[in-house]
């Protein structure tokens, strides 16, 4: 266990998928009704303010379930205490990362 | 601290393989995939930043057998992560604990995933 409370957790990874499953949902009924995409239809796609947005967040929402994710994996499969904070840790900077580098890209298109 | 001396969960060749608790390894190791896909979003997000010239070889890498392999993996582990996250959702809310449930819902899920997995790969493709 790293630091907190498993509960906390398992709420938060709950509460994550909640919010994602819509998303999930949306994105399964548009491939399956309109597969096409081109790269028009995408830059104009994210140069919206609300569909860009939407996009950070649920890249930001993914990332944080994820980590979750990895972190109770770890926790049941990795003896060694420190091994496992440290890799908790790990996954963690990475979501932390994917994230920050989502957004990053998002911003760079608006100035472009 | 007791908490140095926590169990770990046993290794899984332990368990006897059944229906049930394949779903719920399977449910981990769609899970740990689609971290894999959540990377390649992002790489599709830089590409698609970078301009049309590397959207295109994103989407031609896409379509070698190996990409097709490799998006196959990526619907069906989201599809599937998707449905057995409601039917936990589910077991969250109380509902669905009697072992006849737990076999029906976990046969609809995997009978479901595969189906809506072909239907979407085959939009893709075809």
């Amino acid at each position: 266990m790293v630091n907190d409370l498993g509960s906390k957790h398992w709420k938060y990874q709950r509460y994550s998928a909640l919010v994602l499953a819509p998303v999930i949902l949306w994105l399964l009924v548009r491939i399956i009704f309109r597969p096409e995409l081109s790269y028009v239809e995408v830059k104009q796609w994210l140069t919206l303010p609300a569909s860009s947005l939407l996009l950070a967040l649920t890249i930001g929402v993914l990332c944080f379930h994820a980590a979750i994710g990895i972190q109770v994996i770890l926790e049941d499969y990795v003896s060694s205490d420190r091994l496992q904070k440290q890799l908790v840790n790990l996954a963690r900077w990475v979501a932390v990362l994917m994230s920050g580098c989502a957004v990053c890209t998002i911003l760079f298109m608006w100035t472009q | 601290m007791p908490v140095k001396q926590r169990p770990v969960s046993p290794h899984l060749q332990i368990y006897r393989p059944q229906l049930p608790s394949f779903l719920s390894i399977l449910h981990r190791a769609t899970g740990l995939f689609l971290v894999l896909g959540l990377m390649v979003i992002c790489i599709w997000l830089i590409c698609v930043a970078l301009g049309e010239d590397y959207f295109q070889i994103f989407n031609s890498i896409g379509s070698t057998a190996l990409g097709k392999m490799f998006s196959l993996g990526l619907v069906f582990s989201l599809v599937y992560h998707f449905f057995n996250g409601i039917r936990h959702l589910v077991w969250d809310c109380g509902y669905g604990f009697e072992l006849t449930s737990v076999y029906f819902s976990g046969t609809i899920v995997l009978l479901v995933s595969i189906f809506v997995t072909l239907l979407v790969v085959a939009r893709i493709w075809f």
